[in-house]
C-alpha cells in the first residue's frame, strides 16, 4: 500500500517534468510561478551481506512563488521635438514583464513636476497636457491612432515585451525652449483573465510552502521605489529652438505728379510696406503673428493688407491672399497671422498707406 | 541551537510519516536558509520551511537515513537526482557526495567533464544530475545517518 502510493508520485512527478521543460523555453524570468519542485531520493542497502530491495524517500516538495518584477525603459534616449500648439505628440517605451509569470501590466503616464529634474536630466519648465497610454498592438514601435487602442498590456508572458506610448497635447504657448518631462509607470497586475485589467498584485504576507505566494522583487525606477510591484521610466518633450527673422521695407508705389514711373515719397505718395519673416530655426513655425503700426502722417489705403506672400529679389511679390480689414486693421495697425512657415522659408505681410 | 531544533522537529515529523518498524527508511525534507541579525550584529543562519522560494532562491535538501532494522546495514548506497528546475550548490554539511551529470559516472564534480563544441571541457555544478552518497561505515541496527545539500532554483 505504501510502496504503490510512492510509485504514483513517482509517475506524478515525471510527468510534471515533461511540462515544465516546454515552459523552460518560454521563460527567461526564472522558473514559471506554480511549478512544483519535488525530491525524492532513493538507498540500496544490504543485511549480512544480502543485498535488500532499495526503498524510496518520501517526496519533498515546494511550490515556486511569484517573484513579481516588471522594467520600464524609454527608448531612443532623446526627447520628442514638438511645438506649442500640436497635438497628439508620442514619446515611445518599453515594458518588460520580468515576473516569472504571465501578468497583466496596469499603465499610466504623468507630468513630471515643473523644476524637477527629466529622466534625460533637464529641468521640467512646463507641462502637456491630456496624457494617454497605448498599447503597440501591431508591434512596429509606431503610434498608429485608431489602431493602438489598448490602455494597458493583457497577458503579458514571462520576459515578454511590449513597446507602450504616451501620446499628450502640448500647450498653445509657454517658455521658450520649454521641457516638459513624462514618465511611464508599470504595474504588474493579475493574469489569468484575458480581455480584462486584473487587480493590482499584493504581496503575500504568510509563506505557504502548498500556494504561490507573490514576492515583490522589482527596481526602483525614475518616479517609484524598489519592491513596489512597479517600475517607471521618463522621457520628455522639448520645444524646438525656433528662431524668425523679420525684415521690413518700404517702396513707393506712386506719386500724384510722377505716377508709377519713378515715383517719390510726396504727399499723396502710395507707399507699400512688405515685412517678411523668414524660418532661421530647425522646425517649422506655427501661428506666426505679426502687428505692425501704421506709421504718423500716413493713411491705410483700404483692402490692402496681403498675407502669405512669397519674397524675392529683396522685395515682396505681389501675391499672397487678401486679408478683410475687418480682421486686419483695427484703425491704428494692422495685424496679421501666418499658419506656418517652413524651415528655412520666408512669408510676407504687405500693406498700403498715403502719405499725408 | 534553532538549526537543530527546527531539523529535529521536522525529521520528527518525517519518521512518523515514513517510517516502518523493522525496515530501513529514507526521508527528504526541504528548507530555506533565512539569514537573521541580532542586535549585536551576529548573524545566525536558520532553517525554515520552505515558504517563498522564487527564482535565485537557495533551498536546503535534508536527507535522513535510518536503520529500524535489528540487524546493521552496510554498503548503504543514497542516490538523489535534482529536479530539472534545481541546479546543484554544494554540500550542506561536511558529507559531500560524489555527482553525475550523466547519471552513471560518479566523482567529484572537479573530475568531471562534458562534451562542448570544441571538445571535453569542465562539467559545472549545473550540469549535475544526481548526487550519491556511498556510506563507507554500516549503520548500526536503530541508527541514523544524515545529509544534506544546497540547490538553487533556476
Amino acid at each position: 500500500m505504501k510502496k504503490s502510493s510512492k510509485k504514483l508520485w513517482l509517475a506524478g512527478a515525471s510527468a510534471l517534468l515533461v511540462v515544465m521543460s516546454g515552459q523552460a523555453a518560454l521563460a527567461a524570468p526564472g522558473t514559471q510561478a506554480g511549478t512544483s519542485v519535488t525530491n525524492t531520493a532513493t538507498v540500496s542497502y544490504s543485511v549480512n551481506s544480502v543485498a535488500q530491495t532499495p526503498v524510496a524517500s518520501n517526496v519533498a516538495s515546494f511550490v515556486v512563488d511569484r517573484k513579481a518584477d516588471v522594467v520600464v525603459a524609454e527608448v531612443g534616449g532623446t526627447a520628442t521635438t514638438v511645438a506649442y500648439g500640436q497635438t497628439n505628440q508620442v514619446t515611445t517605451f518599453t515594458v518588460t514583464n520580468a515576473t516569472n509569470a504571465i501578468q497583466d501590466i496596469r499603465l499610466f503616464a504623468a507630468n513630471t513636476a515643473l523644476g524637477a529634474p527629466t529622466q534625460l536630466g533637464h529641468t521640467d519648465t512646463y507641462g502637456v497636457t491630456n496624457l494617454r497610454v497605448f498599447v503597440d498592438s501591431n508591434g512596429n514601435g509606431t503610434y498608429d491612432a485608431g489602431v493602438d487602442l489598448a490602455t494597458y498590456i493583457d497577458e503579458l508572458g514571462a520576459g515578454q515585451t511590449k513597446t507602450v506610448f504616451i501620446v499628450a497635447d502640448i500647450p498653445a504657448s509657454g517658455p521658450a525652449n520649454g521641457v516638459s518631462g513624462v514618465f511611464l509607470t508599470a504595474v504588474v497586475a493579475a493574469g489569468g483573465q484575458s480581455g480584462s485589467l486584473g487587480a493590482d498584485l499584493t504581496q503575500s504576507l504568510l509563506d505557504d510552502p502548498n500556494q504561490i505566494d507573490t514576492v515583490f522583487a522589482d527596481g526602483a525606477g525614475y518616479a517609484d521605489l524598489i519592491r513596489d510591484a512597479r517600475h517607471s521610466a521618463g522621457d520628455e518633450y522639448l520645444i524646438a529652438a525656433s528662431s524668425a527673422e523679420v525684415t521690413k521695407f518700404a517702396v513707393v508705389i506712386s506719386d500724384p505728379l510722377n505716377g508709377i514711373v519713378t515715383p517719390k515719397a510726396i504727399p499723396g505718395a502710395v507707399v507699400e510696406y512688405c515685412i517678411a519673416v523668414k524660418n532661421i530655426g530647425a522646425q517649422a513655425i506655427t501661428g506666426v503673428g505679426l502687428t505692425d503700426n501704421i506709421p504718423a502722417n500716413t493713411t491705410y489705403v483700404a483692402n490692402s493688407t496681403y498675407v502669405n506672400g512669397t519674397f524675392s529679389g529683396g522685395l515682396c511679390v505681389l501675391d499672397g491672399s487678401q486679408a478683410s480689414d475687418a480682421s486686419a486693421f483695427n484703425g491704428t495697425r494692422v495685424a496679421t497671422t501666418i499658419a506656418s512657415i517652413a524651415s528655412g522659408a520666408t512669408a510676407t505681410t504687405r500693406f498700403r498707406v498715403t502719405i499725408n | 541551537m534553532i538549526k537543530t531544533l527546527l531539523l529535529a522537529t521536522a525529521v520528527a515529523g518525517l519518521l512518523a510519516h515514513a517510517a516502518h518498524a523493522g525496515e530501513a527508511t529514507l526521508s527528504t525534507a526541504v528548507f530555506k536558509e533565512v539569514e537573521t541579525r541580532a542586535a549585536d550584529g551576529k548573524v545566525t543562519t536558520a532553517l525554515k520551511p520552505a515558504g517563498s522560494v522564487t527564482p535565485g532562491d537557495q533551498v536546503v535538501y535534508v536527507l535522513t537515513y535510518r536503520n529500524g532494522g535489528a540487524s546493521p546495514t552496510e554498503g548503504v548506497v543514497i542516490n538523489n537526482p535534482i529536479a530539472k528546475d534545481l541546479i546543484y550548490a554544494g554540500p550542506a554539511d561536511a558529507k559531500p557526495p560524489v555527482v553525475s551529470i550523466d547519471g552513471k559516472t560518479f566523482g567529484p564534480l572537479a573530475s568531471l567533464t562534458k562534451t562542448g563544441a570544441n571538445g571535453a571541457v569542465p562539467a559545472t555544478a549545473a550540469d549535475v544530475t544526481t548526487l550519491r552518497w556511498a556510506l563507507a561505515q554500516p549503520v548500526p541496527a536503530g541508527g541514523e545517518v544524515q545529509m544534506s545539500f544546497r540547490a538553487r532554483l533556476k
